[in-house]
C-alpha cells in the first residue's frame, strides 16, 4: 500500500467512525441455521450488513419458543419467529412487533406417508395425528379436519414433541402437523419413505407469513431495522441472481451445512423468500388474527399497528 | 331456526340462484400472455377468482404502454404496469393507484453475449448498447455506467426497438438494456448463444417491483379489489405448492403457450412471484422515487397511492 493510499484510508476510517456509527444487532434465530435463514447468512457473508453499517451477531436458540421472549426482555434486538405465534405472544403481554418478513408464505404442513392410503383430509378418520405444540397445534387441527367434514373426535392425537419424521417412519402416527414443506417432506423421502403433504392454506387456514422478524416495541421505529431489511432485500436478490455463489457463501458460514438435505431444502426454499422484507399486508395480518380469534386461540384481535409495522 | 333467519336464508338462496354472484373485472396485460403473468392465469384456470365471486377477463394490449392509460380512463378495471413507470404516469397526471404486486424484483438487465470479451461494466467503454425505451432506458444505463466510473458518452447507444435478442445474435450491438432476466436471456440461450447479464440493482439502481397491477384511484376502497387480491394470493401460493400442475393449467390457457421458451421462463419466474401480493413497503417506493428525482427522471417526488381495503 502506498503512503497516500494509507493516509486516505486512515482519513476515511476516521470519517466513517464519526459519521456512520455501526449499529450492532443481536439476532436470535428460531432454530439451528437452515436454508430458511439463507438471506441472513448471505447478507452476513457477502457484506450486505456491513454495507448498511450493521454488525450482526447471529445466535442459534436452545428452544424455538425462547427467541421472542429474549427480545421482549431486551436480551436480543431481533428474533426470527412465526406470524401465528406473534398473536399468542402479544396476548401473553410480550412487548414485541413484527418489523420484517423472511418467508411470506406458509411452510407448515400436515404430512402423511405416501403409502398410507390417505389421499384427502377425510381419510384421516380413525387415524393417529402427531403434534408438537400443545394448545396451538390441537386447535389448528380443528378447522383443517372440518374443511373435509371431520372433527377432532374423529382422530387420535399424539404428542410427538418434534420427532416428526421419526414418528412417521416408525409408524407411531399416520400423520404429523408441524413439518415444513421445504424440509421434513424431503427428509423423510431421503430416508426412503416418500411423503405427501397437505398444505394448511389449502385446507381451511388463511395464508400467513411463516417466518418473520420481531423487535422490542421500545425500539421498533429505529432506522437500523429499515437498514436491516434493505440488506436482506439485497441478499435475496443476490441469491436469486447468483444461486451457486449464494449457496457457496451459505455453506461456508459454518460446518455441516453442505449435505443432501440442506441442498434440497435450499432449492425448495428459493421461491419462498420474501423479496421485499419490509412489506406488510395489513389485510393478511388482520384476517389471520380474526381467524385465531374465531377458533378461540386469542380473545381479541389487537389493533394492527400495536404489533406489526413497516419500518 | 327462527322465522327471521329462515327469511334471510330464503333471500340468500334466491339471489344465489338468480346468479348475482360474480362481479366482473377486466385486466389489461402489458404484453401477450406469458409466464410473468402466471398468477392471474392460474387464478382463472383453477377457479380462485370464481371462489371470490369474480369473473375476471384478461385482455392482451395492442401496444405495451397502453394498459395503464386504459385503466386511467376507466376502459379497463386493472392494468399491468411497472413501479418505475407508475411514477412517470402519476407525474403526467394519470389518476392511478397501486393495487398489487405480481413480481417484486427487478427483471430488467443489461444483457450481453457471454462470448464477448466484456466482463465488467467498465469494459463497455467505446462499445455500442441497444435500448428500446428512450429516456428511461438511457437513465438506467447511464446510472449503471456512472456507478462503474464511466461517463455516459463513452458508449454509443442504438435504438433497437425491442429487437433485443436479434441485435445481440447479429452482433449489431455489444449489449442491450431492457432485456428481461426471465425471457431474452433464455431466448438467447435457446438460439445457441450463452447469455451474460449485469443486474441494475447490483450497480446502483435501488430494488423495485417489475410487475404490478394498477387501477383508477376512484376504485380506492372498492371491496372487489380486496377479493381480487385474495384470489391472487391464493393462486400464487397454490402455484408455488404445485408447480407442475400449475404449469399444465397455465400452458392450457390458450394455444401456443406450451413451448420450450415459456417452460424455461416459467421456471425462472417461480422464485420471483410475490407470495403476498397486497403487501406494501412504503420505504421501498420512496427510495426508488428519490432515485428517479436524483437522476432527472422525475421533476419532484411523487407520492404513490396504494389501494387499501376496508381496514
Amino acid at each position: 500500500m502506498k503512503k497516500t493510499n494509507l493516509l486516505l484510508f486512515v482519513a476515511c476510517a476516521a470519517f466513517s467512525l464519526q459519521v456512520h456509527a455501526t449499529d450492532k444487532i443481536r439476532l436470535i434465530l428460531d432454530w439451528f441455521v437452515n436454508p430458511n435463514h439463507a438471506q441472513i447468512i448471505v447478507a452476513k457473508e457477502k457484506g450486505m450488513f456491513e454495507k448498511h453499517d450493521l454488525e450482526v451477531e447471529i445466535i442459534e436458540p436452545s428452544d424455538p419458543a425462547v427467541p421472542p421472549k429474549l427480545v421482549a426482555a431486551g436480551k436480543a434486538d431481533l428474533a426470527v419467529s412465526y406470524q401465528p405465534f406473534l398473536y399468542l405472544n402479544i396476548a401473553d403481554g410480550l412487548p414485541i412487533s413484527r418489523v420484517g418478513t423472511l418467508i411470506a408464505s406458509p411452510l407448515n404442513t400436515l404430512i402423511v406417508r405416501a403409502d398410507s392410503g390417505i389421499e384427502k383430509i377425510a381419510d384421516l378418520k380413525g387415524r393417529k395425528i402427531g403434534y408438537s405444540v400443545p394448545g396451538m397445534d390441537e386447535t389448528m387441527l380443528g378447522p383443517i379436519l372440518e374443511s373435509d367434514g371431520l372433527t377432532l373426535n374423529d382422530v387420535e392425537l399424539v404428542n410427538v414433541n418434534w420427532l416428526l419424521t421419526q414418528s412417521l417412519i416408525s409408524g407411531q402416527v399416520d400423520a404429523v402437523l408441524g413439518g415444513m414443506r421445504n424440509f421434513e417432506l424431503t427428509e423423510i423421502a431421503q430416508k426412503g419413505v416418500p411423503g405427501h403433504a397437505f398444505y394448511l392454506e389449502e385446507h381451511g387456514i388463511p395464508a400467513y407469513d411463516e417466518l418473520i422478524l420481531v423487535a422490542n416495541n421500545q425500539d421498533r421505529d429505529t432506522p437500523k431495522f429499515a437498514r436491516f431489511n434493505a440488506a436482506l432485500e439485497e441478499a435475496t436478490l443476490y441469491i436469486l441472481n447468483h444461486p451457486e455463489d449464494a449457496w457457496n457463501a451459505y455453506t461456508r458460514y459454518k460446518k455441516d451445512l453442505d449435505d443432501p438435505l440442506n441442498r434440497a431444502a435450499w432449492q425448495d426454499t428459493l421461491p419462498r423468500f420474501s423479496l421485499t422484507p419490509g412489506a406488510l399486508d395489513v389485510a393478511r395480518y388482520q384476517r389471520y388474527g380474526e381467524f385465531l380469534q374465531s377458533i378461540g386461540l386469542i380473545d381479541a384481535v389487537p389493533p394492527l399497528h400495536n404489533y406489526a409495522i413497516e419500518p | 331456526m327462527s322465522f327471521r333467519s329462515l327469511f334471510f336464508g330464503a333471500v340468500f338462496a334466491l339471489t344465489a340462484i338468480s346468479g348475482v354472484a360474480a362481479d366482473k373485472l377486466t385486466v389489461m396485460l402489458d404484453w401477450f400472455v406469458n409466464p410473468d403473468q402466471a398468477p392471474l392465469v392460474i387464478a382463472i384456470q383453477k377457479g380462485f377468482f370464481q371462489a371470490e365471486h369474480l369473473e375476471v377477463t384478461l385482455i392482451e394490449p395492442s401496444d405495451t404502454s397502453i394498459a395503464p392509460k386504459m385503466a386511467a380512463t376507466g376502459k379497463v378495471d386493472l392494468a399491468f404496469d411497472s413501479q418505475p413507470q407508475l411514477y412517470l404516469r402519476l407525474q403526467e397526471g394519470l389518476p392511478l393507484m397501486k393495487v398489487a404486486t405480481v413480481i417484486d424484483t427487478p427483471l430488467n438487465t443489461l444483457l450481453l453475449r457471454a462470448d464477448s470479451e466484456i466482463k465488467t461494466l467498465a469494459g463497455l467503454e467505446g462499445k455500442s448498447i441497444g435500448y428500446s425505451v428512450p429516456g428511461y432506458d438511457s437513465v438506467i444505463l447511464s446510472s449503471m455506467l456512472k456507478n462503474a466510473g464511466l461517463a455516459p458518452d463513452t458508449v454509443k447507444t442504438v435504438n433497437v426497438n425491442w429487437a433485443i435478442t436479434a441485435s445481440l445474435l447479429s452482433r449489431k450491438v455489444d449489449a442491450v438494456i431492457g432485456a428481461y432476466r426471465i425471457f431474452e436471456n433464455i431466448e438467447l440461450a435457446l438460439k445457441g448463444v450463452e447469455p451474460f447479464a449485469f443486474y441494475p440493482e447490483e450497480h446502483g439502481i435501488p430494488p423495485y417491483d417489475e410487475m404490478i397491477l394498477v387501477a383508477n384511484e376512484k376504485l380506492q376502497g372498492d371491496p372487489r379489489l380486496a377479493r381480487f387480491n385474495q384470489a391472487l394470493e391464493a393462486a400464487t401460493v397454490w402455484l408455488l405448492n404445485h408447480p407442475d400442475a400449475a404449469w399444465k393449467a397455465f400452458s392450457g390457457y390458450k394455444e401456443g403457450l406450451d413451448n420450450r421458451l415459456n417452460r424455461l421462463a416459467w421456471e425462472a419466474c417461480l422464485p420471483r412471484f410475490a407470495a403476498s401480493p397486497a403487501a406494501v413497503d412504503p420505504l421501498r417506493y420512496r427510495r426508488f422515487g428519490a432515485f428517479m428525482v436524483g437522476n432527472g427522471l422525475l421533476e419532484k417526488a411523487v407520492e404513490i397511492p396504494f389501494y387499501h381495503g376496508n381496514d
